[in-house]
């Protein structure tokens, strides 16, 4: 219980540590925000007279004008207080879009994690039990292969062949639009169950599978590694040997025991690569127009609206910090021996 | 120079007759040159321009003079998908390169310097780790103009820290080695002890992972270009290509077909001579 405290208490460490990433990104750079977002602008079109207006105009607005250590402090208590002001272009309340958006890259990144695990555990058992044959050298290469493939490539290929020649999948957004969806979490699951409507789910699990798919594969390689080195080295085990002489069936053994001691790496794995998860789900989300905080910060970006580009590196950072204190946490629950230290 | 110096020279060039064995190796050996010489010498073998607007639009594949068809715009896609390999390739090998520079430098100087030094120099690796380095990449792409030099600067940065921690272990092994010892007695400078000394050591290993770097660089390369933040259209490049085709998937996937699996057989094709050069080189590491 101490170190679960232990733990929490840390959290507003790292994420006053990572907000001060984003603060120092945005402003600490060469190249004012203001300058790039006057002369680019929606138009692209500026006099250098209009730029340098525009330039103070947007440094005003952003508090750019300030001293820095002001500019900080200020930027700090907006954060405090959910205010991470309005977006440039159509004026919307940032906290509004991340609400809207936030729940859609966590539905996104978590069925990722799920479809990882289950590729990487069935891969990594497979191979682990055929080993040293060719459905292990197949099953360790794909898994090589999987840690590095670009993510773009991979989801409009995807689209390509599930979504315009097979025509299995819809390739387009969270639901369709034709459905009539009033959001109240906006995490479409609970929203079903809260305004008992089971009909939003086929819709939304269809919409889900390639993008989920597209990013859990560069983890599921890892975690193939990893269940197929861990139920290698179970099974010669005591335990294992002394299981099977009880007379409990190989389903048993590799469930109660084998699994659950691959359990940990997993986990690990899980914390490790989560943050190249979230990276990836930044291009995962534009590819399949997927509206997820990804997707906000990329426009943000091409259209340079900078309170959007801050508010959504916030929301990444901060969901990183969070799962990464669930996955410890998720540690202390798995490992017995880890509470008593 | 010392023992341990001609020993690993021995084990390097005994290293380079172990490369390329499998034919997964070799192919991928092959494909990797194969798209450098490409994209090196391709687009002087053809003579369409691959930013000319046509009324040719959207010809299919195998069309009379254009073999690729054409895109949107009438443009040659064969034109633009040997032209659209550079920027990639120009992205990845720079990156990985400032990568190698910036992390194997950092990461010697606390390996071999230890004590404060190294503690400073790593918890500000650790920092930039703890990071996703997507969105470092994309902090530092947007807060100057989108193109080649900010992807470099970018992904550059972001991949440093993964590079220096592998160079402050070899370091800092290789500083407590008796040859290290025996050039500081002698009166050599720190600088030159490290170039001179310690760097030759740990270029086996470090080559190995500078070589699987290129491959996540070059996945963020065509990811970032993808998303529009890599060198400006209306100069063909793979990822921008793709994000452009996307619009006529029904009507000509090839457009989004073509470079995204030149992307993809590319990326992966880095990773396994990466995987390859490992083998080779550091026959004890983890497989």
């Amino acid at each position: 219980m101490r170190l679960v405290l232990k733990r929490l208490a840390a959290v507003p460490v790292v994420l006053l540590v990572l907000s001060t990433m984003v603060f120092a990104a945005i402003r600490l750079l060469p190249g004012s925000p203001a300058t790039g977002l006057a002369a680019g602008g929606a138009s692209g079109t500026a006099t250098a007279a209009d730029i340098t207006a525009n330039t103070e105009k947007i440094n005003a607005a952003l508090g750019l004008d300030k001293p820095l250590l002001s500019q900080y402090w200020s930027f700090l208590s907006d954060i405090v207080h959910l205010d991470l002001g309005s977006s440039f272009y159509g004026g919307n309340d940032i906290t509004g879009l991340l609400g809207d958006t936030l729940p859609a890259t966590i539905e996104l990144t978590v069925a990722a994690m799920l479809i990882a695990v289950l590729i990487g555990m069935l891969t990594g058992i497979l191979a682990a039990l055929r080993r040293g044959t060719w459905i292990d050298t197949a099953t360790r290469t794909i898994g090589t292969v999987s840690f590095s493939l670009p993510w773009f490539a991979l989801g409009v290929l995807s689209i390509v062949v599930f979504g315009v020649w097979l025509r299995w999948l819809p390739v387009i957004g969270r639901l369709p639009n034709a459905l009539d969806y009033h959001p109240l979490t906006n995490f479409v699951l609970l929203d079903a169950i809260l305004q008992d409507r089971p009909e939003l789910i086929w819709p939304w699990l269809e919409h889900l599978i390639l993008p989920a798919t597209t990013l859990a594969l560069s983890m599921a390689g890892f975690i193939t590694r990893i269940v197929r080195a861990s139920v290698l080295e179970v099974l010669g085990d005591d335990f294992v040997r002394t299981a099977r002489m009880k007379g409990l069936s190989p389903a048993a053994i590799l469930r109660r025991h084998v699994l659950r001691n691959s359990s940990l790496p997993i986990v690990t794995v899980l914390g490790l690569q989560f943050g190249s998860l979230l990276g990836g789900s930044v291009i995962t989300e534009t590819v399949f127009s997927y509206p997820g905080v990804g997707n906000l910060l990329v426009n943000g970006i091409l259209q340079r609206d900078y309170p959007i580009v801050q508010g959504a590196a916030l929301a990444i950072a901060l969901l990183f910090t969070l799962v990464n204190v669930f996955v410890d946490l998720l540690y202390l629950a798995l490992d017995p021996r880890l509470r008593k230290a | 120079m010392s023992d341990s110096t001609t020993t690993s020279g021995l084990r390097t060039a005994f290293a380079a007759r172990r490369l390329g064995r499998g034919p997964l190796a070799a192919g991928s050996w092959l494909v990797v040159v194969l798209f450098v010489v490409t994209a090196i010498v391709g687009p002087l073998l053809i003579s369409a321009d691959p930013t000319r607007n046509t009324a040719d639009a959207l010809l299919p594949l195998g069309a009379t003079g254009h073999l690729f068809g054409t895109d949107d715009l009438g443009r040659d896609e064969l034109a633009r998908m040997l032209y659209g390999a550079r920027p990639l390739l120009l992205v990845a090998f720079l990156s990985t390169a400032l990568a190698a520079v910036l992390g194997i430098g950092i990461g010697m100087i606390a390996g071999y310097a230890g004590g404060k030094v190294e503690w400073v120099l790593m918890r500000l690796m650790d920092l930039a780790l703890a990071f996703p380095s997507m969105l470092l990449i994309i902090l530092i792409v947007s807060a100057w103009n989108p193109g080649v030099g900010s992807l470099v600067v970018g992904i550059g940065t972001a991949l440093a820290p993964g590079l220096g921690r592998l160079a402050r272990a070899l370091a800092a092994r290789e500083a407590g080695r008796d040859y290290v010892l025996a050039a500081r007695l002698g009166g050599t400078r720190a600088p030159r002890i490290l170039v001179q000394e310690v760097l030759p050591n740990m270029a086996g290993p470090m080559l190995a992972q500078v070589v699987m770097t290129l491959s996540v660089a070059a996945g963020f390369a065509a990811g970032l270009s993808y998303l529009g933040l890599g060198i400006q259209p209306p100069t063909p490049d793979w990822g921008y290509m793709v994000q452009a085709g996307q619009e006529f998937l029904y009507t000509a996937p090839r457009l989004v077909v073509l470079p995204a699996a030149a992307t993809l057989i590319f990326v992966v094709a880095c990773n396994f001579i990466g995987d390859d050069l490992r083998d080779a080189l550091d026959p004890r590491g983890d497989r």
